[in-house]
């Protein structure tokens, strides 16, 4: 009975662990072509940037992913809970034409920061 | 018919433990009217003018030397706490701009673009409006 207990509990954190996200626009930055892709085409998927700085466009995304766990009776309680942050960061530059010139993506998470340059 | 007693038992335990929430922020955003801004002639005054500065907070849509920018955004999270003393919290949330307003300056502070966009899921965005300096 305490084993089944103890198992379904940890069931129970693992499982809200995947369901405790909240999801971004922000993917396949691979999609976008140097030299072809204009600025309107990528407002059209991912809508307007998030910081500009003249040339240079940058869209953020940001997912929190969570989980919480809580074991109480009367007036004793215990409640575990983790959370992370990944960030998620796309650079573009844009010529006078409008097109695309170059594009950086990141992602950071706990522990750290990858950057993948252009070209794909 | 044995397992529809412990199903309504746990059923009941697992729906008096449900929340669905949304908040909407900036709602005015929706009914700013950008249709009379035109690049290369419009300028940052005329926009103060007629509708004002956009909000400094990033939440709001924020402002820089260049730019203005208003957002209306729409937040959904649904959460379910099943159980008795063993409470497991289960949780699920979005957060999208259902309207977009950005409008871009040059040195002179005349309007270089006008982009209006528009989305009810947070999935598929839809440009409302796009017009720019040639």
């Amino acid at each position: 009975m305490k084993r089944t207990l103890l198992f379904l509990c940890l069931g129970a954190l693992a499982f809200s662990g995947c369901l405790s996200k909240h999801t971004g626009l922000l993917n396949n930055p691979e999609q976008w072509k140097v030299g072809e892709t204009t600025r309107r085409e990528v407002v059209a998927k991912w809508g307007n940037p998030d910081r500009l700085r003249g040339n240079e466009w940058t869209w953020i995304s940001i997912d929190t992913l969570g989980s919480k766990f809580k074991i109480a009776y009367m007036m004793i309680g215990f409640t575990a809970s983790n959370s992370g942050v990944v960030t998620s960061e796309t650079r573009m530059t844009f010529g006078p034409d409008g097109r695309l010139q170059s594009v950086v993506s990141s992602e950071t998470v706990p522990g750290g920061t990858t950057w993948n340059p252009s070209p794909w | 018919m044995r397992w529809l007693s412990p199903f309504l038992l746990i059923s009941l335990a697992a729906f008096c433990g449900c929340k669905f929430h949304r908040s909407v922020v900036n709602e005015y955003v929706r009914d700013i009217d950008t249709s009379w801004i035109t690049p290369g002639v419009t300028t940052r005054s005329d926009i103060i003018d007629r509708i004002g500065v956009s909000p400094s907070t990033k939440e709001g849509g924020g402002i820089s030397g260049s730019s203005f920018r208003w957002v209306c955004a729409d937040t959904f999270t649904g959460t379910l706490e099943a159980g008795y003393i063993v409470t497991p919290t289960f949780e699920r949330g979005t957060m999208y701009y259902s309207e977009d307003i950005l409008v871009t300056f040059d040195r002179e502070g005349v309007v270089e673009l006008v982009s209006r966009t528009r989305s009810k899921d947070g999935k598929r965005v839809e440009i409302v409006e796009w017009r720019e300096r040639k």
